[in-house]
């Protein structure tokens, strides 16, 4: 057990530690990520490397922060972590509040003892110990605390993240106005701590109306859902929610995406009467002269659909309710079809007429379940608070002691000793007795 | 002259001029040992200063928004906080004066080298209205302002130790210099973690997590735990002079490409900015 100790707080195993989670950090900025990456690059990434792809998947190194191993291995250094912060509160409760006094006496100056205790208070320095013929004085005495605060902080960042990991629920959301998002129906993405259960809507979601704010350069100043949340009993209450302003309804928080679109209602008739009602969901063009991009692959039409449309047909406002959708039907490289088509109106897309039946705005809402994140800010600003102490007030100790017939000084400093000499010069020489004496 | 892109531009190069005047002079006294001059220089600095500060502020009026945006006003607004980061810390830490004639150049590099790129406004997007934001810019402008210092500080050891240069006698002694630039990273690391903090709280209130491992924020971390890396090696493992002073020019040089490269190179929710 004192062996296992030992190990857990050996300089080496934490600077170990830090090197393998910085290490994965590196290797998940490398390999395309799943929930960061969309997937044909991830494809992609293992097409290019087929040697390194079976090695990945088996690994989990395409989701490094959701596996196992790196939750194993911030769950070793939380406990090094939680060792060392141990030993390090006793170790800070003994220098506050110790009465021992150093060792030795020849770095011991003989001092006046009115001018040493004024030059002492002058400095800020708190008697914090003493004896019958000594005392102990102390500049920032909480200085001594702030590597346990330094190191709780870190543990508790690193348990709630964990925490985080391990119980997170998120779901995403691509949905158009007056479309319902039932509690069963499929995320767009999603994403499941290790040890959560399947994230599902305890309601369902109507989008009402997607409000945008452009600025007179086209870009976005602001997007706005408003929903409906319909519950089992059919009961439907209506709420807002925008970039930056996040609502929580029934324990659930959510959060607007900045991704948004329209969503073109298509009706493709093939020339044996067979229609199919399509919804291309594309986002939003950069400007009102660019144009928004998707391609798709339709039921029932062998080829693939590219598409494009402009926010004006006229390309007069990056706001309008006039897009022009452009669809082209592409057979490999080679294009076989193009139509361009308003609002209400029809076309030939090579061997296919094409309808335009509606056009309504899509946008993204993201639903979230997380426990602890309280927890990282608190974390967080623990660490800020010891990591300040440490440079910014690092205590440094008088000691007084009455010998001989006469008082002594001695300084000390555990950090930045050099730093303080000058301090230490101002106190010792307006502490000097007459020169008679 | 009713361009207010042309009045942000001129006032910019007013500031400029002032920082290279204060530049030459701090050099010719702290080389030849003019106490006066080296004074002098801090007058003509602290006046740059408030010209610059005036031409963010003007900035700031005419784009609606703080100078975080492009590459023009995040560079002069990284060089105004710097320099101020500098001013104030040798109020209260005078030793570190001489590395003076390190920043003065460094901030008029740093802003001229802004005034070669487009000054053109861009508006902010929804994602970046918050005062969450203007913090997270805030601590990390000051978090580079101390790490150019424990730059300065670190360079200064090296050149003490490695050459016989007349002129580096104004500086403290060596053992100073490399506790100085031990603590400017330890101030450095506070200040970069406060930047994280303030971050994750404001991406917490955009998308409702506090961490999205985008490229910019685990560049971000890496120099974070570079540095408290650094400051492990230097307290548990006896890692001080040269050997720190070198390893913090590689932490220093991992920290400009997190906070200039990565957002140039990556897709990121940060792209929005120094595009």
């Amino acid at each position: 057990m004192h062996r296992l100790k030992r190990l857990f707080l050996s300089r080496k195993t934490v600077l170990i530690l830090i090197l393998l989670i910085l290490f994965s950090v590196l290797l998940a900025y490398i390999i395309p990520q799943r929930f960061y990456s969309i997937p044909e690059n991830i494809e992609k990434w293992q097409q290019s490397n087929p040697s390194l792809a079976p090695f990945v998947i088996r690994f989990g190194l395409d989701h490094v922060y959701t596996t196992p191993w790196f939750a194993a291995l911030l769950f070793i250094f939380l406990i090094t972590l939680s060792i060392s912060a141990f030993q390090q509160i006793k170790v800070s409760f003994k220098k506050t509040f110790s009465g021992v006094m150093p060792s030795g006496g020849n770095e011991f100056k003989k001092v006046d003892e009115v001018k040493v205790s004024t030059a002492i208070k002058e400095e800020g320095y708190l008697r914090m110990a003493g004896g019958p013929d000594w005392q102990k004085f102390v500049k920032y005495p909480w200085g001594y605390w702030g590597n346990v605060f330094l190191h709780l902080g870190i543990i508790i960042t690193i348990a709630s993240s964990l925490l985080i990991v391990l119980t997170e629920k998120r779901g995403l959301i691509y949905i158009y106005e007056r479309e319902v998002h039932m509690p069963a129906d499929k995320w767009t993405a999603k994403e499941n701590g290790m040890l959560s259960e399947n994230f599902v809507l305890p309601y369902a979601v109507r989008l009402e109306i997607v409000k945008t704010e452009f600025w007179d350069t086209d870009e976005l100043k602001q997007l706005t859902s408003v929903l409906s949340f319909i519950s089992e009993q059919g009961r439907s209450e209506q709420r807002t929610v925008a970039i930056n302003q996040v609502m929580n309804y029934r324990g659930l928080n959510i959060y607007q995406q900045n991704r948004f679109g329209s969503a073109f209602f298509v009706e493709i008739a093939d020339d044996k009467g067979f229609v199919n009602n399509s919804i291309l969901q594309i986002e939003s063009p950069q400007q009102r002269d660019k144009a928004g991009y998707g391609n798709f692959m339709i039921e029932g039409v062998p080829n693939l659909l590219k598409a494009k449309y402009f926010a004006d047909a006229e390309k007069r406002s990056i706001d309008s309710n006039n897009p022009l959708l452009t669809l082209r039907l592409a057979d490999k490289e080679k294009i076989i079809g193009e139509v361009s088509l308003k609002k209400g109106e029809s076309g030939k897309l090579g061997p296919y007429t094409v309808r335009l039946a509606d056009v309504l705005k899509w946008s993204g809402i993201i639903f979230a379940d997380t426990t602890g994140m309280p927890g990282i800010f608190i974390g967080f600003f623990i660490i800020i608070i010891g990591s300040s102490i440490i440079y910014f007030m690092p205590p440094r100790e008088i000691y007084l002691r009455r010998s001989d017939g006469g008082l002594f000084l001695l300084f000390r400093a555990g950090r930045f000793e050099d730093l303080h000499k000058e301090e230490f010069e101002r106190i010792s020489k307006g502490s000097e007795g007459r020169r008679s004496e | 002259m009713n361009n207010p892109l042309i009045i942000d531009t001129a006032i910019h190069w007013l500031a400029v001029i002032f920082y290279v005047i204060a530049s030459v002079i701090n050099i010719y006294g702290l080389i030849f040992r003019r106490e006066k001059a080296e004074a002098a220089s801090y007058y003509i600095v602290f006046a740059g200063l408030i010209v610059h500060g005036i031409a963010l502020v003007y900035r700031w009026t005419i784009a609606g928004h703080g100078p975080y945006m492009v590459r023009y006003e995040v560079l002069s607004s990284n060089a105004w906080i710097a320099l101020a980061t500098f001013l104030a810390f040798s109020r209260f830490f005078p030793k570190i004066r001489p590395a003076s004639i390190f920043m003065f150049p460094a901030v008029f590099l740093l802003i001229a080298l802004g005034l070669f790129f487009n000054p053109e406004v861009k508006k902010l997007p929804p994602s970046l209205q918050s005062i969450w934001l203007v913090l997270h810019v805030t601590f990390y402008k000051i978090a580079l302002g101390t790490i150019l210092i424990a730059l300065a500080l670190s360079v200064f050891y090296i050149l003490k130790n490695r050459t016989k240069i007349k002129w580096l006698e104004r500086f403290p002694d060596k053992e100073t210099l490399d506790i100085y630039a031990y603590r400017f990273v330890g101030f450095g690391f506070t200040f970069w973690a406060i930047g994280m903090l303030a971050g994750s709280i404001w991406a917490y209130q955009s998308w409702g997590r506090f961490w999205g491992w985008d490229p910019v924020e685990t560049w971000s971390l890496i120099t974070w735990v570079l540095f408290g890396i650094y400051l492990h090696l230097r307290r548990f493992f006896g890692w001080k002079e040269e050997k720190s002073a070198y390893f913090f020019v590689l932490c220093f040089i991992v920290s400009i490409i997190s906070l200039f490269f990565i957002p140039l190179v990556e897709s990121s929710i940060h792209a929005e900015y120094f595009r």
